[in-house]
C-alpha cells in the first residue's frame, strides 16, 4: 500500500506542472482512455429457473481509466481499475479497486528501458507473452524491469525480469528471460540483393517458485526456450518456431514430470489479389504459469494461439475453439481471392471469395499407468510426434463470398461446417477417459449459413441485415438469428436482433434471446445502451472450464479516449 | 484518491487543448523495414490513419468502404491514407495475404508491439484519426458504422481546405 | 565491438538464470512422525465439492493421502456447494448433500468452480483470491500449517442424548497472547456414505464412498463469540452447545468438528475433531 502511495504521488508531481502550463507547449502530451460498463440484471425464470446465476447485487458495474504521458524520449502512465462488483462472465478474481498498472519508460538511441508494469512478447508467444485482452478480463502484465537494446545493426535484444499480475496481487513465482533477434538481411547485404529478408530469433524464459510439498520433490526453477525463423522473398513468407519446456509438474497437467514442446510453421503467399496461408501446429504439455497451481487464465507465462478462425457472427461464435494447452495438433488453410473489377466473375466492383479450413485433434499419447511406473519418474505419458492423435477436437470449413452489387447494395454470404468436441471444450475431459470410452464422447456437428446485406437508404443512412441459420441435432439444437441495424453516420446507431433456439430438444428451452441496442458516438466517445437476454456460454482452458452465465437485463457501456 | 483524479482531470482538460502531434514511434512495413510514423505522414495534405487488425471485421469493412473515397482524396488534395495494423507478431504474417485479398491500395504499417496504439491511448479498433498537413491531430473517431466512410471523406476534404472540423 | 560484447555479457548475466531443475526422482522419502503428546496446530481443509463434479474425487483423494501421512492432524470437510450443474440432484444422483450454511460459505468466499478448497482459511482479503487453492496445493499448504506455532489448544466432547439432542462442550486454552477476538464454530460431519458420484472418466460410480460430508452446523454459519481480546496463557474459555440430532445419520460414522477463528480475517487458529458418543 505504501509503495502504491509513493508511486502515485511521484506521478502526480510529474504531471501537476502541466496543469498550469495550458498555453505553453512543453512538448509533452497526455493521452488516455476511460471505460465504464454496468448492467442491471432482471430475474428471468426461462433461462435461470433456480436463480443461481442471478446476482445478489442486482447491479454490477466496473470501469477503468488509462493515462499515458509522453514527452520526447520519456513516457509514463498508469491504470486504475475498479469492480463494484465484477460483471457476470468475467473472471471472479477481479474484486475491489486500485492502481493495477504503472510504469516509467525511457528511450534513447538504441536503448529502451521500462520500470514498473509492461507487456512484452518473445516471437509468437510460445515461450513468453504478457498481454491484456480487456474484453475477456485477461491480463498477465509483468511488474519489474524490461530492457530493449539494438546492439548492432539488425541485432535486437530484450531482457525481462519481474512477477506477473494476479488480479490485485502478484504471482508467487518470478520470471527472468532473454530474447535475441537478428535480422540477417540488415547485416548481410548479399541476402538483401537476392530479395531475401531473413530474421532469426531465440528466446529463453525461466521461472522460480518456492516448493514445499511433503510428498514430491518439485522443481523450483523451470526453464523454457525457443528458436524461430522468418524468411520473406517477394510474395512468400515462411515462419517457423520451435519451443521446449523442462519438467513442470502443475495443476494443469496433473503433476507429471514430462517435458513439453511446441512447433508452429506458417507459409503464406500474397500477390495479385490472391492471398494464401497454410499453417501447422503441434503442442505437447506446454502449460507454463508462474504459479504451478494456477488455473483457467491466471498467471500464464506463454500464449498458444488457437489457429482457428475467430468468428464474429453470433451463431458460429457460440462454438468457438479454445487452445488445449496440455496437447493438441492442427492445421489451418486459408485462401482469399479478389476477382478484379470489370472482370467476368468480378462484376462492376469486384468480388471477394474466401475459403478457410482448420482442424485440431489430440496428440499421440501412450499413458504410463501408475502401476507400470516402476521407475517412479511420474512421466505421465510418452508422445510420438510422427504419430497422429486419434481424437478430433474441432474442425471448421467455411466459404465466403463478398460482393458489391451497386452503389447502394452489398452482401456477404457465408457457409460453415463445424465439428465441435463438447467433451473437451465444454466438460474439460482429458484424453485418457476419451480413449478408453470413445462412445461416450459428446460432439456437435453443425451447418451454418449467414447472409449479411447492406443497403444505402440515402446519404449517411444505412440499413444492415443479418440472417443466420445454425442447423444441428446436437447440444441445444438448431437456432436461427435475425438482425436489423440502422445507422445514421456519424452519430447514431440502432439495432434489434433475436436468436430463436427453435430446435432445442427440451420444449421449455425453445426460447427467444432478443437484444436491442442504441449507440451514440461523438468523436472518440461512445455510449451504448442495450436490453436483452443472453444465452450461457462456456469455455475451457487446460481442463478447467468457466461458465459465462445466462443473463437478462439492461446494460450500458461508456468509452472515451483523449 | 479523489485528489489524484481532480488533478488528472484538470491536467487532461488543459493539456488536451493543445494541438497534438504524433509521438515518434517505430513501425514495420510489410517488407520488414523499420520506419518512424512521423516520416510516413503527408506533408502536402491531410493524413488519415486507420487502426485495424486482421481479426476486426468492422475495421476491414471501414477500410474497404473507404477505399473508393481514398483514391479521389489522394488525387485531389495530396492526402495520404495509412492503414496501421495492431496485429501482434503471431498474426502479422496474415496481414499481407489479407491486404492482397481485399485489394487495398493503402500504405500498410505494422504496430506489432502496439506501441503507437498505446501511446495514443487507443484501446479499441477501429479507430481513425485525421492529421492536417502540419502533422497535427485534428479529428478522431472510434468505431465504425456504415456511412462513417462518407463522413470521413467530408472531414478530410474540409481539413484539406483549411476549414475547422468538430467531432 | 568491445562495447557490443560488454553489453551482451552484462545482459546475459543479468537475465539468465543458470539453473533449471531437472528432477529424476520425484518422490520424497517417508514422512517423519510428527505427533507428540502435546496438542499441535491442526489443519482444516474445506473441500468444495459436488456429486456431479467429475474432477472432485481427485480432491477427496488428496485429503485421504494427507490423512494417511499426518493422521488426525488433518481434518477434512467436504462442503457440497457451488454451481448447480455439479451439486443439483436428479434421477441418477438423488441425494441432496447441500446445506444452507455450506452455500453461505461458498457464496461469501467467492468460489464458483469445483473442485477448490481453503486450508485453514489463510490469506483471505476483501480483494483477491489468495484464500482459494486447488487440491494440488493442499499438501504444501498443509505442511506449512502443521509446522506453525499453535496459538490456542482446544478440547471438546460431544454426546447424543435420547437420540434427539446433541450436546457439545468446548474448551480453549490460549498458548500465546491473543490480541483479537475469537469466534467458535461447531459442526457435524459424516463419513462412509455410499451414494453415486460422477468420476473423472465420465462414468457414474453408484457405490462411491463419500467421506467427511458436512451434515449440519451446530452453531450459526459464522459461529458465536468465544473470547474477547486480550487473552493470555492461563485463561480458560468454555462454551456449550445443543442441536437437534438427525437419526438418519449413523453415529459411528459421524464426528463433531470444532474450530476457532479470527472474525476479522477468518483465519482458523485451531481445529479439532471429536467422535460423537
Amino acid at each position: 500500500m505504501r509503495m502504491k502511495q509513493i508511486t502515485l504521488r511521484l506521478l502526480l508531481l510529474l504531471l501537476l506542472p502541466f496543469t498550469a502550463a495550458a498555453q505553453e507547449s512543453f512538448g509533452g502530451q497526455l493521452h488516455g482512455n476511460f471505460q465504464l460498463d454496468g448492467q442491471w440484471y432482471l430475474r428471468d425464470e426461462g433461462i435461470d429457473p433456480t436463480g443461481e446465476f442471478y446476482p445478489d447485487e442486482r447491479f454490477l458495474g466496473q470501469g477503468y481509466a488509462n493515462f499515458v504521458y509522453t514527452d520526447g524520449d520519456f513516457s509514463g502512465g498508469l491504470r486504475y481499475e475498479n469492480y463494484q462488483n465484477v460483471m457476470l462472465g468475467f473472471p471472479e478474481g477481479y474484486r475491489g479497486e486500485g492502481i493495477t498498472y504503472r510504469y516509467l519508460q525511457f528511450k534513447q538511441d538504441n536503448l529502451d528501458v521500462t520500470v514498473g508494469s509492461f507487456y512484452e512478447q518473445f516471437g509468437s508467444g510460445m515461450v513468453f507473452r504478457s498481454y491484456e485482452e480487456r474484453g475477456l478480463g485477461y491480463d498477465n502484465a509483468m511488474d519489474g524491469v524490461r530492457v530493449k537494446a539494438n546492439l548492432a545493426k539488425g541485432v535486437y535484444l530484450k531482457g525481462v525480469l519481474g512477477r506477473q499480475r494476479f488480479y490485485f496481487d502478484k504471482s508467487p513465482g518470478l520470471l527472468r528471460g532473454l530474447d535475441a533477434e537478428i535480422n540477417l538481411s540488415e547485416r548481410w547485404h548479399a541476402l538483401d540483393s537476392l530479395g531475401l529478408r531473413w530474421t532469426l530469433g531465440a528466446s529463453y524464459m525461466s521461472k522460480y517458485q518456492r516448493a514445499n510439498d511433503p510428498f514430491l520433490v518439485l522443481p523450483e526453477n523451470v526453464a523454457a526456450g525457443g528458436v524461430r525463423s522468418q524468411l520473406m522473398k517477394g510474395p512468400w513468407v515462411l515462419n517457423t518456431e520451435f519451443a521446449y519446456k523442462a519438467n513442470d509438474p502443475s495443476a494443469d497437467n496433473g503433476y507429471i514430470y514430462k517435458d513439453g514442446n511446441g512447433f508452429i510453421a506458417n507459409l503464406s503467399y500474397s500477390k495479385n489479389g490472391l492471398g494464401i496461408i497454410a499453417g501447422v501446429k503441434r503442442i505437447d504439455n506446454m502449460s507454463f504459469r508462474t504459479d504451478r497451481n494456477g488455473s483457467t487464465i491466471d498467471m500464464l507465462v506463454n500464449y498458444l494461439s488457437p489457429t482457428t478462425e475467430v468468428h464474429t457472427y453470433a451463431l458460429p461464435a457460440l462454438y468457438q475453439y479454445a487452445t488445449q494447452i496440455n496437447g493438441e495438433e492442427g492445421i489451418q488453410l486459408e485462401a482469399n481471392y479478389r476477382f478484379k473489377r470489370k472482370s467476368k466473375l468480378g462484376g462492376k466492383y469486384g468480388t471477394l471469395i474466401s475459403i478457410n479450413y482448420s482442424a485440431v485433434q489430440s496428440i499421440d499419447k501412450d499413458y504410463v499407468e501408475a502401476s507400470n511406473d516402476t521407475l517412479r519418474t511420474l512421466q505421465g505419458y510418452y508422445s510420438d510426434p510422427l504419430q497422429r492423435g486419434t481424437i478430433p477436437y474441432f474442425h471448421d470449413l467455411n466459404f465466403k463470398i463478398s460482393k458489391k452489387v451497386n452503389t447502394s447494395f452489398k452482401f456477404n454470404l457465408t457457409y460453415l461446417n463445424l465439428h465441435y468436441n463438447r467433451s473437451v471444450l465444454e466438460d474439460g475431459l482429458g484424453d485418457e477417459p476419451m480413449l478408453s470410452n470413445p462412445e461416450n464422447i459428446k460432439t456437435m456437428n453443425a451447418d451454418v449459413i449467414v447472409l449479411e446485406t447492406l443497403y444505402k437508404v440515402k446519404s449517411k443512412h444505412y440499413l444492415r441485415n443479418e440472417f443466420q441459420l445454425l442447423s444441428t441435432q446436437d447440444d441445444r439444437g438448431s437456432m436461427a438469428m435475425a438482425l436489423i441495424e440502422y445507422s445514421i453516420a456519424p452519430h447514431w446507431f440502432f439495432s434489434v436482433q433475436d436468436i430463436y433456439n427453435y430446435g432445442n430438444p427440451d420444449p421449455d428451452q425453445k426460447l427467444h434471446y432478443p437484444l436491442a441496442s442504441v449507440v451514440y458516438t461523438e468523436g472518440t466517445s461512445r455510449f451504448q445502451l442495450s436490453y436483452g437476454r443472453q444465452q450461457r456460454g462456456i469455455f475451457c482452458v487446460g481442463g478447467v472450464c468457466r461458465v459465462v452465465p445466462p443473463s437478462n437485463g439492461v446494460s450500458f457501456s461508456l468509452t472515451t479516449s483523449f | 484518491m479523489k485528489n489524484l483524479f481532480t488533478a488528472l482531470a484538470v491536467t487532461v482538460l488543459t493539456v488536451g487543448m493543445q494541438a497534438q502531434q504524433l509521438p515518434s514511434t517505430t513501425l514495420k512495413t510489410l517488407d520488414g523495414k523499420l520506419v518512424d510514423i512521423k516520416d510516413q505522414i503527408s506533408t502536402e495534405g491531410p493524413t488519415v490513419i486507420g487502426f485495424w487488425a486482421t481479426w476486426c471485421k468492422p475495421c476491414i469493412k471501414e477500410l474497404t468502404a473507404f477505399a473508393d473515397y481514398a483514391i479521389d482524396l489522394e488525387e485531389e488534395y495530396g492526402a495520404k491514407v495509412l492503414a496501421v495494423s495492431i496485429d501482434d507478431t503471431r498474426n502479422s504474417s496474415r496481414v499481407a495475404p489479407m491486404v492482397q485479398g481485399q485489394g487495398w491500395d493503402y500504405t500498410v504499417l505494422l504496430d506489432e508491439n502496439q506501441d503507437l496504439k498505446r501511446n495514443l491511448g487507443i484501446v479499441n479498433v477501429p479507430f481513425t484519426i485525421v492529421l492536417n498537413s502540419d502533422g497535427e491531430v485534428v479529428w478522431k473517431h472510434s468505431g465504425y458504422s456504415p456511412g462513417d466512410e462518407e463522413n470521413l471523406a467530408e472531414i478530410v476534404a474540409k481539413v484539406a481546405r483549411g476549414e475547422s472540423v468538430e467531432h | 565491438m568491445k562495447h557490443f560484447l560488454l553489453s551482451l555479457g552484462m545482459f546475459t548475466l543479468l537475465f539468465i538464470s543458470p539453473s533449471c531443475d531437472v528432477i529424476d526422482q520425484p518422490f520424497k522419502g517417508n514422512i517423519q512422525d510428527t505427533t507428540s503428546t502435546q496438542q499441535q496446530r491442526n489443519v482444516l481443509i474445506e473441500d468444495f465439492t459436488g456429486h456431479r463434479c467429475k474432477n472432485c474425487p481427485k480432491a477427496s483423494k488428496a485429503i485421504e493421502a494427507l490423512v494417511d501421512a499426518y493422521g488426525s492432524r488433518i481434518i477434512g470437510l467436504a462442503i457440497h456447494a457451488g454451481p448447480g450443474n455439479f451439486t443439483n440432484t436428479n434421477a441418477d444422483y438423488p441425494t441432496d448433500f447441500t446445506t444452507p450454511e455450506g452455500k453461505t460459505i461458498q457464496n461469501f468466499f467467492g468460489t464458483n468452480f469445483l473442485p477448490v478448497g481453503m486450508v485453514n482459511r489463510e490469506n483471505w482479503s476483501a480483494s483477491g483470491n489468495g484464500h482459494w487453492s486447488p487440491y494440488t496445493n493442499w499438501p504444501t499448504l498443509s505442511s506449512e500449517a502443521l509446522d506453525s506455532t499453535l496459538r490456542i489448544s482446544l478440547e471438546a466432547s460431544a454426546t447424543v442424548v435420547n437420540d434427539t439432542i446433541l450436546e457439545v462442550t468446548a474448551e480453549g486454552f490460549p498458548q500465546t497472547p491473543l490480541l483479537h477476538d475469537l469466534s467458535i464454530v461447531v459442526l457435524i460431519k459424516e463419513s462412509n456414505i455410499v451414494s453415486p458420484q460422477l468420476m473423472d472418466d465420465d462414468t457414474r460410480d453408484s457405490n462411491y464412498v463419500h467421506m467427511n460430508v458436512l451434515r449440519d452446523f451446530v452453531t450459526d454459519t459464522w459461529g458465536t463469540s468465544f473470547g474477547i481480546s486480550p487473552m493470555i496463557p492461563g485463561d480458560e474459555l468454555s462454551e456449550s452447545f445443543t442441536a437437534t440430532w438427525n437419526t438418519s445419520w449413523i453415529k459411528a460414522n459421524t464426528a463433531a468438528v470444532v474450530y476457532v477463528f479470527n472474525p476479522t480475517n477468518y483465519r482458523i487458529l485451531q481445529a479439532i475433531e471429536v467422535p460423537i458418543n
